[in-house]
């Protein structure tokens, strides 16, 4: 199928984004003149440039977000998020009777039961809409260690048993998993893309609604030029204290933010990497993903595969859609402040990749600016950290050549000149600008009472603002680590993702931000003397967030913290007044047919007869294997399970008839002590 | 070294059956065992009854006195009856129980038709498109667009001159 010969959207895309480069750089540029007019007699000129330089591209990266979410406010105002003629949802049609679309999740070590859930939850969200024979669902596993691998084969062919879903939900586990998760989806396409004609791509921890697959369905099949549909996911779930903070300000400020990008993009959109609908035979034959020279983390595999997926894709003619009025779309955020830095550890190195793809021909100027976007969103915490430190040169200099605390006040700013004061009440504007307009449309929209009433979202845009503040120089300290190791050949291996509300003890926290801790405390308790009242109160909130950051860390992970806000209607979310049905068959009750491993999986494997027969009708006789699985079973019964090592057991689980044997050997044992050894006295 | 009993079909030479026969101490240790190898398979009464008489009873003709032979012939021996159970393959009538639920009851090979429910993969290339990512030959193409722009430009509204 090749792409539509009109883009309707284009020539207004073009204009919006000349729009959107005038808005950002001139107030920039103007700012940096003013800037320079008070720096220019006090400053040397190195401390100027770099000064002015670092304020005028940090001011242009937040200007980005508040222009972003000021037009997101006029677009919701105006109570369509479509806005142009052609409208890829105008468009939608009745999909055609052999349309077929594969979900597919893949999956890494991942906690099973809350998988098998999602997956279920979206499978029985499909059945109710009636069309169910369009859809077809792959549990892509690339899980390495046998406990997890076993479970999951368990775990599914008792979630086909319960919706009696054999043939229409397929388990596929790679015993290769190089490319991480791009290469499991690459996988799929490899074997059974030419099978289907769309695939949604979920992540272990995504839901999504039936009727919004199904209307997704519809609009690729309305418009045959669109290559990728995105939503916009929401946050749910969560009961830590900073999960339901991040849940509560991406909901309620996401909106916007979400209508004005869709209103800059139209169809150049991004793509995140699941919650998504993608047309397979453009995306197998252009997204492949480019491997780029030299060594990790800068060079070889992309770590982020998602926003380069999208510019391949619209590179190669095919439009990119962002459809965040679709709803029906979740996801669960990192439950703590570690997993939540964990995340942005990989998403750093893969931002700062994508730099090296900039120069790429063809590319879409959209994408290009997604590229620096997304780097910047890490690069700004270096260049922030700089700023502070260039301020305290000049600081420095300033005390050097005679200043005193009292000429440094605020109100000696505020009377004498009122430049800084100007500068600081743009930049707090531009700030938090997007914050008053969110709660302004959910007042006026009459929607406030989803998020707890107007006055307990007031309360918790207060908190939440306090709790980012106080927050922000820790990102600042640990993005810039992560610029510095990603730049300095320091890369991070692929893990599994923490899914599970785990509270976070003092011992871990004081490990990971003590160091912090103590420079903040220090600070706060040897700063001020040096650096005069006003200038000591500016930076307050900096000192602050280091000095607390293994408090805010420990308190902030614990369930009950957040359990007691949201009994306090703090930080309230829609979908924890009104629960969707899909959420509620997350719930553990909803999966209690899953079978129940007890300790070690292998070995159930082994013991129970019934694993022991599903497992392996799973794998195939691995006859060149044989000579080793021989000599493996034989180490199994002599010596015990506990002596196999991890590769081990997985050559001996991933041949059938290895599996068999061992079965009918650990049932023949008679000696107590080697019973033992496999569960049996 | 073990000897899988099943594959060397000694179960199948075992003597006839002699009812009165005492059950020895180790012989109960075993069949318990047996016995909780049975409970974790769904049969329905009748069969399990009969895999236990079964049983008993093949414990009861084994002359050997080896309790290492005793134990891998009574359970080939279970694994031989189980077989009976579903057309002479003991993997398949335990695939078959485990299945039972959702297996139609017409299928004689629940492996083939378990892997027949899983899609087969049908091939196909995915591989990268090269990509140029010089940032000279990216420089040289943003300045030719310009150039265009800009010829377009003065095409489309001459600033300077006679409009021809």
């Amino acid at each position: 199928m090749n792409r539509h010969p009109t883009r309707a959207w284009e020539a207004l895309s073009q204009s919006r984004r000349r729009w959107l480069t005038a808005l950002i750089a001139i107030p920039a540029a103007a700012l940096g003149v003013l800037l320079q007019h008070e720096l220019a007699l006090s400053q040397p000129l190195w401390l100027e440039i770099l000064t002015i330089g670092i304020f005028v591209l940090l001011f242009a990266w937040i200007s980005a977000g508040f222009w972003t979410a000021l037009v997101g406010f006029f677009v919701l105002l105006q109570g369509r998020t479509r806005s142009i003629a052609h409208d890829p949802e105008e468009l939608r049609r009745s999909p055609r009777a052999d349309a077929r679309v594969a979900v597919i999740m893949p999956i890494y070590n991942e906690e099973v039961a809350r998988t098998i859930a999602g997956l279920q939850a979206c499978y029985r969200s499909v059945q109710r809409t009636g069309k169910l024979e369009h859809f077809s669902f792959f549990l892509l596993s690339d899980s390495r260690d046998s406990q997890s691998w076993v479970n999951e084969e368990l775990a599914w062919a008792s979630l086909c048993e319960e919706l009696n879903a054999f043939g229409r939900i397929h388990y596929r586990r790679r015993p290769v998993n190089n490319h991480a998760k791009s290469g499991n989806v690459a996988d799929f396409c490899r074997r059974w893309g030419n099978q289907y004609e769309y695939m949604v791509v979920l992540d272990a921890d995504s839901v999504m609604a039936g009727d919004t697959l199904y209307r997704m369905l519809e609009i690729m099949e309305g418009n045959p030029q669109v290559g990728i549909l995105q939503t916009q996911p929401v946050s749910v779930n969560r009961s830590t204290l900073y999960a339901r903070i991040q849940q509560f300000s991406q909901r309620l400020y996401g909106p916007l933010f979400s209508a004005g990008l869709r209103f800059w993009q139209l169809g150049d959109g991004h793509f995140i990497g699941h919650n998504a609908m993608i047309r397979v035979a453009p995306f197998t034959r252009h997204c492949a993903l480019p491997i780029l020279p030299g060594r990790a983390p800068l060079g070889g595999q992309l770590l982020s595969h998602d926003f380069v997926e999208a510019a391949l894709m619209a590179r190669a003619g095919w439009e990119v859609w962002f459809l965040p009025e679709l709803g029906g779309s979740w996801e669960e955020s990192p439950p703590t402040l570690i997993d939540d830095l964990k995340r942005d550890r990989r998403w750093a190195q893969g931002n700062m990749q994508h730099l090296r793809l900039l120069a790429a021909d063809r590319l879409r100027s959209a994408h290009r600016f997604l590229f620096i976007n997304g780097a910047m969103s890490f690069l700004a915490a270096p260049l922030w950290g700089i700023f502070l430190i260039l301020g305290a040169i000049s600081g420095l200099i300033y005390w050097a050549h005679g200043g005193s605390s009292d000429s440094m006040s605020l109100f000696h700013y505020g009377m004498d000149n009122p430049l800084p004061v100007w500068l600081f009440a743009v930049t707090l504007t531009f700030l938090l600008g997007p914050k008053l307009l969110a709660v302004l449309w959910l007042h006026w929209s009459r929607q406030a009472k989803y998020f707890g009433g107007t006055g307990a979202m007031l309360l918790g845009v207060i908190l939440e603002s306090i709790f980012a503040i106080v927050l922000a120089p820790v990102r600042m300290v640990f993005h810039s680590v992560f610029v510095v190791q990603t730049l300095t050949g320091r890369g991070v291996k692929w893990g599994a993702q923490v899914r599970g509300d785990q509270e976070t003890p003092w011992r871990v926290a004081v490990r990971q931000f003590g160091a912090l801790s103590l420079i903040g405390v220090s600070f706060l308790f040897a700063a001020q003397p040096f650096l005069g009242f006003w200038h000591f109160a500016w930076l307050l909130p900096i000192f602050l967030g280091l000095a607390l950051s293994v408090p805010l860390a420990v308190f902030t992970s614990r369930s009950s913290w957040g359990l007691w806000a949201r009994r306090r209607r703090l930080f309230l979310i829609p979908e924890e007044i009104q629960v969707p049905r899909e959420l509620r068959e997350l719930a553990p009750e909803y999966v209690d047919f899953l079978p129940q491993v007890e300790g070690d999986a292998f070995i159930a494997t082994v013991v129970d007869p019934r694993f022991n027969a599903v497992h392996a009708a799973l794998q195939r006789d691995r006859a060149g294997l044989w000579g080793i699985t021989a000599a493996l079973c034989n180490k199994a019964i002599t010596l015990g399970p506990a002596e196999l090592s991890r590769r081990e057991r997985n050559i001996l689980l991933s041949d059938r008839q290895a599996m068999l044997t061992l079965h009918r050997a650990v049932w023949s044992q008679h000696e107590p002590e080697k019973l033992a050894a496999w569960g049996l006295l | 070294m073990y000897v899988d009993h099943w594959q060397s079909g000694s179960a199948a030479d075992l003597p006839l059956p002699q009812a009165t026969d005492p059950m020895t101490a180790e012989d109960v240790v075993l069949l318990s065992r047996m016995e909780s190898y049975l409970s974790r398979l769904p049969f329905d009464d009748a069969q399990r009854l009969w895999l236990q008489a079964e049983l008993t009873l093949q414990l009861r003709q084994l002359t050997v006195d080896d309790p290492a032979v005793r134990s891998a012939r009574a359970f080939a021996a279970l694994q031989n009856r189980i077989a009976t159970l579903h057309r002479g393959d003991e993997w398949e009538a335990r695939l078959a129980l485990s299945l039972r639920p959702v297996l139609p009851a017409e299928i004689e090979q629940p492996s083939r038709w378990l892997r027949g429910h899983q899609l087969q993969p049908q091939r196909s290339k995915m591989a990268s498109v090269p990509m140029q990512r010089s940032v000279s030959a990216f420089l040289q193409r943003q300045t030719q667009s310009l150039r265009d722009f800009w010829n377009r430009s003065r095409r489309l509204v001459p600033f300077f001159g006679n409009v021809r």
